[in-house]
């Protein structure tokens, strides 16, 4: 009698599986209960692929992670650098020179594209030209005096720029001028842990203000690397500066 | 049976106070009503967070944050929607367990 109550319950258990794993299918393979493993591997042939570098990374990063979004304690945020060093062999810090942002772990939002020089208009830039671009310029100004100034390397800053909150900084209006200036176009890494994707960039635009709910700024390529250029647009990252004085890291997806 | 977050939410008890002592059921029976939680869950929180709830979930079951975190981020009264989906899988569940009695 309880043989055949088992197998009766055991058919209700492979159904409970098979309806999450057609439900959410990138979530299953992340479910490692003992039967319910072997039971969505059963139902799901698709479980038995390798995780790819992305995937194994981002599994890490969100492993390591608190589960809301904010400041990292220093254990987390020192676990983290390393992974990121060990996964992308770029020296990333949280505290650079002395400064160091409110938060690396935030939310980022969709920018629009920044003017490059006087007179620069979303047509003449070259993708994702439906983010619009800003009436105004950047907190840091045009990237160039003029058209014919405008280098491709003052191209690549636009393109992968990030807004951050230089203003909510705790001594930004005391040390404004030198603060203003380090921070210009000063090299970050921003990586989804969400998806593992990551991307360097430049600090390009000061913002977003508090009550937007979101900690950074992102341009419309950069955004769209990482993924979060769709629904909300607005995404969970890491943002961290990349030490590198030799300016030797290109800038752009890794 | 195994711990977890949301415990309180489902009463196991009751079908404890049916099955009796039969590890074997019970297991089976735990193992079913988790799944179904999960698919609720992850129905009702935005897919963005899926990975972050199960990696957190995986690494500590028991932790109370977890369900302060649904409750912040879910779509639904998830206190609610849980509760619901077990009282409905266990009734199920149940039926089995009454048929061969």
């Amino acid at each position: 009698m309880d043989t055949t109550l088992l197998s009766r319950l055991k058919k209700k258990q492979l159904q409970a599986a098979k309806l999450l794993a057609s439900h959410h299918p990138h979530a299953a393979r992340m479910i490692t209960t003992g039967a319910l493993t072997g039971t969505l591997l059963l139902s799901s042939p698709a479980l038995l692929s390798t995780p790819s570098r992305v995937t194994l990374s981002s599994s890490t990063l969100t492993s390591l992670l608190p589960i809301s979004v904010g400041p990292l304690i220093p254990e987390i945020e020192e676990k983290i650098l390393e992974v990121l060093k060990n996964m992308f062999g770029i020296h990333v810090v949280a505290e650079l020179d002395g400064n160091r942002l409110n938060q690396n772990y935030g939310f980022m939002g969709a920018e629009q594209h920044l003017p490059r020089f006087p007179g620069d208009t979303i047509d003449q830039h070259d993708e994702f030209q439906k983010s619009g671009i800003t009436p105004g310029r950047g907190a840091w100004g045009y990237f160039a005096n003029s058209k014919i100034e405008l280098s491709p390397d003052l191209i690549q800053k636009e393109k992968y720029y990030v807004a951050v909150q230089t203003l909510y900084l705790p001594d930004w209006n005391t040390r404004q001028p030198e603060l203003k200036d380090w921070y210009k176009w000063r090299k970050v890494l921003v990586v989804n842990p969400k998806n593992g994707k990551s991307i360097v960039a430049i600090i390009g635009d000061a913002g977003p203000a508090s009550w937007t709910g979101k900690h950074f700024g992102g341009s419309p390529e950069l955004m769209a690397h990482l993924g979060l250029n769709v629904g909300m647009q607005k995404g969970a990252v890491l943002l961290f500066f990349v030490d590198d004085p030799e300016n030797s890291v290109p800038l752009g997806p890794t | 049976m195994t711990k977890r977050f949301y415990d309180n939410l489902i009463f196991f008890e009751e079908i404890v106070a049916v099955v009796g002592n039969k590890k074997d059921i019970l297991k089976i029976i735990d193992d079913t009503l988790h799944t179904h939680i999960l698919d609720e869950i992850l129905s009702h929180l935005p897919k963005h967070y899926h990975g972050t709830f199960l990696t957190h979930f995986q690494n500590n079951p028991t932790d109370i944050n977890l369900l302060e975190f649904l409750k912040k981020e879910a779509r639904e009264d998830i206190e609610k929607v849980i509760a619901m989906r077990a009282k409905r899988v266990k009734k199920e569940l149940l039926t089995e367990v009454k048929k061969n009695k």
